[in-house]
């Protein structure tokens, strides 16, 4: 504790962490606060503030306003927030970029955000509430916080209000910062494609749509999980026999055999059940024994046919890059690479494999007359009514707030019991988030606000 | 924005006698192993036969066989799955009595209607 510095505060707060978190101090070593302590920063020397970061849990409640006045107050902030809205409760419900000195002031039904010398947001029709959280979401470093209990100028507040702050307009992966279950559908074409494996996308009014990629959890790829372990190869008991080498890359099968799958090369790779992963690899070789019309190769968790990115070889002398994807419906640990039968002798290579997750609960349609269709009026994802469906697998999540982009307006559920298991979508829509437990008003509200401003809703 | 290559679409009903012949079929006319799923239940009926239905969005070339009396060739995706037989039977029985029925650019539930053909009763609410 002696390294912590409190700042200038006039209300009093309780903070709350669950685990111990790093620090600096004034001389610029790395402290560590326990669970519960409040963490006042330094760098290099100088004095940042009670540093607040909603990633490890941690929140300021406050415990007191001294001499709130419910007619007209106004609050003076020196803080740098990084998606993060401050004075939580008191009704602003906007999340904040920026840093410098903040005023927020309230008076004749009116609350106003001032920043760089100006009214940045306004509350038109306000009504005066002590805040409960210094703020909440994101990252803060407060290094001051003070309420006074008095109305104050247009003018004051301006001249005040030094910081250089920003509105962030709300979307809804901050419903998810904190890691909650659930999915957001936004099936603009940016994230859908027209087949399951993601390679051709949606750019066409009236294109189909095979796979509509879940936005909850950012689509950022998760860490390399190829790791080039050759489980087994499975030969043909006729005569095709594999063999791989891993320093290489190289794949051979000597032999005819009768079998259109053999052999097969099983590689250790850590894929789960109902997640989807993007292949990446490089094949080179020539390939004019293998069987089968077009001369295919299949890369895959299982023997599923459906589950499996397919190609066909280029031609004797040249390479090609593939980039696919894919979704696993088995829990066996293996990639599976096989080609159509052999007619004789071969060899290729392939280098530069990369297997990574793409974390979400995407939605997909294998079927190719069961694809919704993406249009550019009405709602953008429009079903037939008939037969279009997506489907999606979903975890256990037990009262799950639903919110539903229609033609009508916004529909939102709370609570839908979502057992694990499959899941159909087949009324048209544009936008669909699907969250763990109930949103706090202000939530429900910016996620009504988002969905309702979605193409063809009312 | 781009122009898509999906300008018809299709509306397809199958009397359940039919139903794994035209899978094949549409595994062959389609893009995906999974067409082979493509009709699973039926839905619709005249009074007598049941129908499983289906209706998508199709590109010309979908077409193309209605036009020429040939089927394709096996593509990729259908290899070592594709019952060329059984894809022939249904194409042969198509708009035939009792064969598969298909209407090119209309509305669904309309040509059900005109095929008169009506939704079963459902036990689930839809």
């Amino acid at each position: 504790m002696q390294n912590l510095k409190t700042v200038d505060f006039d209300v009093a707060f309780t903070l709350t962490r669950p685990a111990p978190a790093d620090y600096e101090d004034k001389d610029g070593n790395t402290q560590t606060a326990a669970a519960n302590e409040p963490r006042f920063n330094y760098s290099n020397g100088v004095a940042q503030g009670l540093m607040l970061d909603a990633s490890l849990s941690e929140t300021a409640a406050i415990d007191d306003v001294p001499a709130f006045n419910a007619s007209a107050g106004h609050w003076i902030i020196d803080a740098e927030f990084f998606n993060s809205e401050p004075l939580k409760g008191m009704g602003l419900n906007e999340v904040f970029v920026g840093s410098g000195k903040m005023v927020v002031s309230y008076s004749g039904g009116t609350a106003k955000v001032w920043a760089g010398g100006q009214a940045v947001y306004t509350v038109a029709s306000y009504t005066p509430v002590e805040p409960t959280h210094i703020c909440e979401g994101g990252m803060a470093t407060i290094a001051s916080l003070s309420y006074k209990p008095t109305a104050i100028s247009d003018a004051d507040a301006a001249a005040l209000a030094t910081g250089d702050f920003e509105l962030t307009p709300f979307a809804p992966d901050e419903l998810f910062a904190n890691g909650e279950k659930g999915a957001w559908y936004d099936p603009k074409p940016e994230y859908l494609y027209q087949d399951t494996a993601g390679t051709i996308p949606v750019t066409a009014d009236g294109d189909p749509v095979g796979l509509m990629l879940d936005r909850s959890q950012g689509l950022e790829l998760g860490p390399e999980l190829w790791t080039n372990a050759l489980a087994s190869i499975e030969d043909d008991s006729f005569g095709s026999t594999g063999t791989y080498t891993p320093s290489t890359g190289v794949f051979t099968n000597t032999g005819t055999g009768t079998s259109t799958v053999r052999p097969r090369f099983n590689f250790t790779c850590d894929i789960s059940p109902n997640s989807h992963y993007d292949i990446t690899l490089n094949i080179s070789g020539t390939t004019a024994n293998i069987a089968g019309t077009s001369g295919s190769i299949h890369v895959g968790p299982s023997t599923s046919s459906f589950r499996t990115i397919s190609f066909t070889f280029p031609a004797v002398g040249d390479s090609l890059s593939i980039t696919s994807r894919l979704r696993s419906d088995v829990d066996d640990d293996l990639i599976r690479i096989v080609t159509d039968g052999a007619v004789g002798d071969w060899e290729f290579t392939l280098d530069n494999i990369s297997v990574r997750e793409l974390p979400g609960n995407h939605a997909s349609q294998s079927v190719s007359a069961s694809r919704p269709i993406y249009k550019t009026a009405g709602l953008l994802q429009q079903y037939d009514g008939v037969d279009d469906a997506m489907d999606v697998t979903l975890p256990s999540i037990p009262a799950a707030t639903v919110i539903t982009a229609k033609a009508t307006g916004v529909e939102v559920q709370y609570p839908v019991d979502l057992s694990a298991g499959s899941y159909t979508i087949n009324a048209s829509h544009s936008g669909i988030i699907i969250r763990e437990g109930q949103l706090s008003a202000s939530e429900e509200q910016d996620a009504i606000n988002y969905l309702s401003t979605q193409q063809g809703v009312a | 924005m781009n122009r898509t290559e999906y300008t018809h679409t299709v509306t397809i009903a199958v009397p359940e006698a039919l139903i794994l012949d035209a899978n094949h079929l549409a595994l062959l006319l389609g893009e995906s192993a999974a067409d082979i799923e493509t009709l699973q239940q039926t839905t619709y009926t005249d009074g007598t036969t049941e129908y499983a239905v289906a209706h998508t969005v199709v590109k010309d070339v979908f077409l193309q066989p209605t036009q020429t009396g040939t089927l394709p060739e096996t593509p990729p995706h259908a290899e070592g799955m594709l019952d060329r037989d059984a894809a022939q039977r249904a194409f042969d029985s198509l708009n035939q009595p009792g064969g598969l029925l298909m209407a090119v650019d209309v509305d669904p539930h309309v040509q059900f209607a005109e095929w008169g053909l009506e939704p079963i009763p459902s036990e689930e609410p839809i």
